[in-house]
């Protein structure tokens, strides 16, 4: 961005965005968190950053506060809809306008908010899926590191569509333990022979598929899910074939600029269909450089 | 505990009106002894109440269940997977745990603890923080310095629980969240992630710069030195190395089959400086030179030739692995052979030794103990000089070989078939074709290498120490009583027909020539058995009065009915005829159609089916380009590859190969062609090849079951069947177990969608079999305590029919480890009881205490266990060169299991036989009475706290050293996995009772049922209910079995 247009845009504004969400500021928050600053020092709009850690009650609060308040715009994850959608409403009734951002996507419109910004695990799955087909797998295992987690099943389930071969999806231990998943992975592996891909979706289970694989002897094509030092690595290293990346810098610095447009120039985005900022993907081409990105936690 | 014991005893005794035990039983047959702790138990009886026992039984059986519904389960990959989990983190773990269990604590924060002594560990050596320049402190310093704080957490988690009188359950309970929080805590604000790491940045890298200024970097870790042809060559992985070795041995290019990479790498010029240092910092260097910058720049002074801080050292102390498929030993299977079969002898005669009364002029166990491993030894110094006689026969062919000058691969094919036929002299016949070298010769030879001196030293001693065991023993018995020294002798005549009779099984193929051979070696058993009886033995008066003794106990039976020993009987034998139904039902071959099925096809399989007939259909065209791509392909490994590829890995390359072609073939067809095979192929893909697959109907069949098993059981009660002696014996035991069976049954096969139907049948045999095992077993029991005449009789009977058994496993089952080594097992099994029925008929049962006889039986079992262990090790550890040919899958065995059986032992030794295991049974029981008697109650149980927290370090350090990195989330919430594993091995929520090596089997059930279930490819969704039922049943079996052995009498 040149700098003249950002002093002009700068000066116009004096706007305040609020951002409400179940942050825990861990290593993925906080890159969400460093998306929407950039996002508002571009446009010189004051950020405020409200992190729930995890407790809907907290963001309700937040919320209510916020409207009593007065705001430019709200961006807020939905990690528990019941309870986050009747005060969401309620800020829309107050002419706030509102975005729902990472988690959501299936009640923003409900709530009347303008989009969604985030990734739908299902659709990353299918992204997955598209990429085996691409790397010639014939039999992917999917291997979940928690029973019953909605987002993971989705996962493995986008995979399943997209992909044009067997898809076996097992849970294969905690990562609590991972010992026991290593050797999870193997036994399934060695139940199977006709498995040649593995599609771990968590960034500690797909570098634990790598190890089962080379245990047995087996040249396995094997995809991740976000991004951990240890998975660029292996990545870079050319023994994992790629991860799918959420991007989720996107997801703090795409509703800053588009409540900015919509407060300013009354645009709306998106046309009522959600913006997904997934999937990525980090591969051997271009693992080194996003090595570098998330050392600068931008990724 | 032997204290308290006596001191009840006194008591108990005084109360009983003066009268001593044995003058009540004097006087009355029937009336019980004066106190049950006196009176004495059977060695079957005193076996059973061991905490550990009922978690024994347990294991074998769900290992047994596990091996037959699974293929990869029973094979070296599956035993070191299942050894894997249950060493590290779970043995250790669960040892400790159950220690602190009979002291009597819980400690809720020892899964948490794992992670976090873990992260400590790398936090101190890493240079994570950048406040220690020069990287931070040497692992030699580190381990100590957690190991510290690990004792601290131990050491503070006692004196609050001391201090406060506060539940443990509470105080650990806070140091959880406690070490979860700042696990979680820490590693952000230290490194800024979720996992901290990596410990591999420790390791020292070999590096220069080349004279063109590019940064060369060794192979790190595992290396050797080298030189060839004058060049240095330094620091080159053993593979490499080898390969090279290969190359120069048959005088190829040194480099032959060398990447040019690993080429360039390892040429070293004399002139350059190579230096250390670690990994991050070749990094740093490459992106200096990248960026055309002074290599050098900015790296710290400090790091360069550092060394590893004892990195090298610690992986091999904590995260050693051996590759089985690297480590060749033909001769692996004797050896195997004679420790399990002579383990179980021992374990057998053991039995003996406990059960039966020994002579007065018997002498000490000294010469059985003579004989006993003389025979053992013998037998193992024979395996080894065997192997190396083939040895030095093979190596004289290769010597030949190399004289002809051929071709080293054809070679070693034709050295492999020698071994395979065993053929003898055909030196001469050979010596045109053979082109071995020597250093083929030494390759086939590899690792335990019986051309070698130690070797041979070992296999000459262990048959000297045998011959003069033998003859040490029969020495001793030879200046005894004439009596004596015949059971001796007809005891070794008895060894020497088995020893002919496996000569025979090994040398013979033909089916009646087994047979001789089988029926030799129950005869050589039963021999040795009754020499060995009447060496040690007092006899019951002949065989003569044993038939009476049945014949009036038969009498005795038809006049009181007996209904306690029919039902049992009548109960096993419909369970086993049941067994038999289901193997013939589901049998394959018969063409079963009761089961429902469908011809749906899914997406997959259609388009799977479509490739297929594609691949048919242009298959032809493509066959005669085939053998060229695959000898291209074949061409691009290296040799050692080649060697290891094997048939299976040859036909995976072809199948890959037809695939690629048959895939070219169709692109370069035109479109419209491509599109009119596409849709014939569709189409026929719908209509041909139906499927068998089993849908949710079969569910309705389970849940008719149910229904029908229910309402007989309902119908007979109304109707009050109870009174026809028969519908009683039903309704009190065979229905319940068989309704039950049934539904349990069926409903694994329909609602958890049982991969293969191979399977079902498995099950469906194995619990309906082990069903009627156990039935009949009850029964023998129960007609032994009529009489022991009875007991022989029905035993005899249980034996014919495990062999028919046998027989019929081995006709109808599908799968070669049914039919040959269940066959096997079951054979022996039959010859065991059988000899066991004859021998109680011949020699009296002991009925008083006999503390010499029970030490020397004891030291037997565990000699004999140690033996069989040794034997199952020696099998798992090696390959032979055919298992090699056939392409087996690589396994991978860690010394975390060393750690493991080490800390075990360990435990198990401190908790029997010093001072610190009573007063942990003692603070366990009640604390107060212990204290009371001058027990340091508090100091103990803080003790006990600490040895949890110091195996939550050492299996930190396991987990760090195999991992690398370590998740914050690292064991939280496994604690209760420790815990159950140590309940389900016997050992009580309430304290002062339980035993560690029960705790140690309840790491190997949870493990195998954790690996099981994947392994059988069960649905994962129900993994723990499955782990919930084996649990469960474990736990309650263990108290039942504990219960029934204590109140036996």
């Amino acid at each position: 961005m040149e700098e003249e247009e950002e002093v002009t845009l700068a000066q116009g504004s004096g706007l305040t965005f609020h951002m409400i969400t179940h942050s825990d500021d861990g290593p993925f928050w906080s890159v969400v968190k460093k998306g929407a600053e950039a996002a508002a020092a571009n446009v010189g709009a004051e950020l405020v950053w409200l992190p729930g850690n995890n407790d809907p009650g907290q963001m309700v609060v937040d919320i209510e506060t916020t409207i009593a308040e007065g705001s430019n715009g709200i961006a807020a994850s939905l990690p528990s809809p019941d309870q986050l959608i009747p005060v969401l409403q309620d800020a829309v009734a107050a002419g706030i306008p509102v975005y729902t951002i990472n988690s959501g996507v299936n009640d923003y419109q409900t709530i009347g908010a303008t989009t969604h910004v985030g990734q739908t695990e299902f659709i990353a799955g299918q992204g997955a899926g598209n990429r085996f087909n691409a790397l010639g797998a014939t039999h992917v295992l999917c291997g979940r590191q928690e029973q019953s987690n909605v987002g993971l099943t989705e996962r493995c389930e986008g995979l399943a569509d997209t992909f044009s071969g067997t898809v076996t999806d097992e849970f294969v231990g905690l990562d609590a333990d991972q010992t026991e998943q290593i050797n999870g992975i193997k036994a399934i592996l060695e139940a199977d022979e006709s498995i040649d891909g593995f599609l771990g979706v968590g960034p500690v289970i797909a570098v634990n598929g790598l190890t089962a694989g080379q245990d047995l002897g087996r040249d396995l094509i094997i995809g991740g899910f976000d991004v951990t030092p240890a998975i660029i690595d292996a990545i870079e290293a050319g023994d994992i074939a790629f991860t799918v990346d959420q991007q989720q810098y996107l997801q703090g610095y795409l509703p800053v600029i588009l409540m900015f447009l919509e407060a300013t120039n009354q645009n709306t985005a998106g046309g009522g269909l959600p913006i997904l900022t997934g999937p990525g993907f980090i591969t051997p081409d271009n693992a080194a450089a996003v090595k570098a990105l998330v050392a600068e936690g931008t990724r | 505990m032997g204290e308290t014991d006596e001191g009840g005893t006194a008591v108990e005794t005084k109360t009983d009106d003066g009268t001593t035990p044995s003058k009540i039983d004097a006087q009355s047959g029937l009336a019980p002894a004066a106190d049950e702790r006196l009176a004495y138990r059977g060695v079957f009886q005193r076996i059973l109440t061991r905490p550990e026992i009922g978690a024994a039984l347990g294991a074998l059986a769900i290992w047994i269940f596990f091996w037959a519904v699974s293929v990869p389960f029973g094979r070296a990959g599956g035993a070191s997977s299942i050894l894997d989990v249950a060493a590290s983190p779970l043995g250790i773990m669960a040892v400790a745990v159950a220690m602190l269990m009979i002291g009597g604590e819980f400690d809720l924060s020892s899964g948490a603890a794992t992670g976090a002594l873990a992260i400590v560990t790398i936090l101190i050596v890493r240079d994570v923080t950048g406040l220690m320049p020069g990287g931070g402190l040497s692992l030699f310093v580190a381990l100590p310095l957690s190991l510290a704080v690990a004792l601290g957490l131990g050491w503070f988690n006692g004196t609050v629980v001391n201090r406060t009188g506060l539940p443990s359950f509470i105080v650990t309970l806070g140091s959880f969240f406690v070490l979860k929080g700042a696990k979680l805590g820490f590693s952000k604000l230290i490194v800024g992630q979720q996992q901290v790491g990596k410990l591999d940045d420790l390791l020292a890298q070999a590096v220069y710069i080349s004279e063109s200024g590019e940064l060369v970097v060794f192979d790190a870790g595992n290396t050797v030195e080298v030189s060839v042809q004058g060049q240095q060559l330094i620091n080159v992985a053993p593979e490499v190395r080898e390969q090279i070795q290969f190359n120069v041995d048959n005088g190829l290019d040194p480099f032959e089959s060398l990447a040019p990479q690993v080429v360039n790498s390892i040429i070293r010029p004399d002139n350059i400086e190579v230096f250390t240092v670690p990994p991050p910092t070749v990094d740093l260097i490459e992106t200096n030179i990248a960026d055309g910058l002074e290599p050098l720049a900015g790296v710290s002074e400090d790091l360069i030739g550092v060394g590893d801080r004892g990195y090298s050292f610690m992986v091999d102390v904590f995260a050693a692995e051996w590759l089985r498929n690297e480590h060749v030993w033909n001769g692996r299977d004797w050896f195997y052979i004679i420790g399990v079969v002579g383990g179980f002898a021992l374990c057998a005669l053991a039995i003996y030794e406990m059960n039966f009364r020994r002579r007065e002029d018997t002498t000490s166990s000294r010469s059985a103990f003579a004989v006993l491993g003389g025979i053992l030894a013998l037998l193992l110094g024979w395996a080894l000089l065997r192997d190396v006689a083939r040895v030095n026969e093979l190596v004289d062919l290769a010597d030949l070989g190399s004289q002809a000058g051929l071709d080293s691969e054809l070679a070693r094919d034709v050295l492999v078939d020698i071994e395979a036929s065993q053929v003898a002299g055909v030196e001469s016949a050979l010596a045109s074709e053979l082109g071995a070298t020597e250093a083929m010769a030494s390759a086939f030879l590899a690792d335990p290498d019986p051309s070698s001196g130690l070797y041979r030293a070992f296999a000459w001693i262990l048959t000297a120490v045998g011959l003069g065991g033998l003859a040490a023993g029969i020495g001793l018995e030879l200046r005894s009583t004439r009596g004596r020294i015949l059971g001796l002798i007809t005891f070794l005549a008895g060894v020497a027909v088995s020893l002919v009779g496996v000569w025979r099984l090994h040398v013979t193929d033909s089916t009646s020539a087994n047979w001789t051979a089988a029926i030799i070696i129950g005869a050589g058993m039963a021999i040795g058995f009754l020499g060995w009886g009447m060496w040690r033995y007092r006899g019951r008066g002949g065989v003569d009065d044993a038939f009476e003794a049945m014949a009036e106990s038969a009498a005795g039976m038809a006049e009181s009915g007996l209904t306690r020993v029919v039902t049992p009987l009548v109960a096993g034998v419909i369970a086993l005829a049941l067994s038999v139904g289901i193997a013939l039902w589901l049998n394959p071959d018969n063409g079963f159609d009761l089961w429902p099925t469908t011809t749906e096809k899914t997406e997959s399989v259609l388009s799977a089916q479509v490739d297929e007939i594609i691949a048919g259909e242009l298959g032809p065209s493509v066959e005669s380009r085939l053998d060229a791509t695959v000898q291209a392909e074949v061409d691009k490994l290296t040799n050692r590859e080649q060697l290891n590829l094997g048939e299976r890995g040859l036909a995976k390359l072809t199948d890959a190969a037809r695939n690629a072609l048959v895939r070219a073939e169709f692109d370069s067809l035109p479109a419209a062609e491509q599109e009119s095979l596409l849709l014939d192929a569709q189409a026929r893909a719908e209509t041909e090849n139906p499927l068998d697959i089993v849908t949710v109907t079969s569910g309705t069949v389970g849940l008719v079951a149910l229904i029908v098993g229910v309402a007989v059981a309902l119908l007979s009660q109304v109707l009050n069947l109870k009174r026809l002696s028969f519908m009683r014996v039903l309704q009190d035991h065979g229905l319940a177990a068989i309704a039950a069976g049934l539904v349990g049954f069926l409903a694994t096969y329909s609602f958890f969608f049982l991969a293969t139907e191979q399977g079902a049948r498995a099950i469906g045999f194995i619990v309906f079999a082990g069903a009627g095992a156990a039935g009949l077993l009850s029964a023998v029991n129960r007609g032994r305590k009529h009489s022991n005449a009875l007991g022989s009789a029905l035993l005899m009977a249980t034996a014919a029919a495990v062999m028919l058994f046998a027989l019929f496993v081995r006709s109808e089952s599908g799968t070669p480890k049914f039919r040959t080594q269940a066959f096997s097992f079951l054979l022996i099994i039959a010859a065991v009881m059988a000899i066991w029925a004859f021998a109680t008929l011949m020699f009296e049962e002991r009925r008083s205490f006999d503390p010499g006889a029970d030490k020397m039986g004891t030291r037997m079992l565990i000699a004999g266990g140690i033996v069989i262990v040794l034997g199952l090790t020696t099998r798992l550890m090696w390959v032979t060169d055919a298992e090699l040919v056939a392409g087996i899958p690589p396994v991978k065995f860690s010394v975390r299991i060393l750690w493991f059986l080490g800390f075990t032992a360990l435990c198990s030794w401190v908790l029997a036989r010093t001072k610190f295991g009573s007063w942990t049974f003692a603070v366990g029981g009640n604390a107060q009475a212990a204290r009371q008697v001058g027990v340091p109650a508090a100091r103990t149980k803080t003790q006990l706290f600490m040895l949890v927290s110091f195996a939550a370090w050492l299996v930190g350090l396991l987990l760090a050293f195999r991992l690398n990195a370590i998740q914050a989330s690292t064991g939280d919430g496994e604690e209760f996995e420790y815990i159950i594993a140590a309940v389900v091995g016997g050992t009580m929520l309430t304290g002062g009772y339980g035993s560690t090596i029960g705790a140690a089997i309840g790491a190997f059930i949870m493990a195998m049922s954790v690996q099981g279930i994947p392994s059988a490819r069960w649905n994962s969704d129900w993994r723990f209910v499955f782990l919930g039922a084996i649990l469960l049943t474990s736990v309650i079996a263990n108290n039942y079995i504990k219960a029934k052995a204590e109140a036996a009498r």
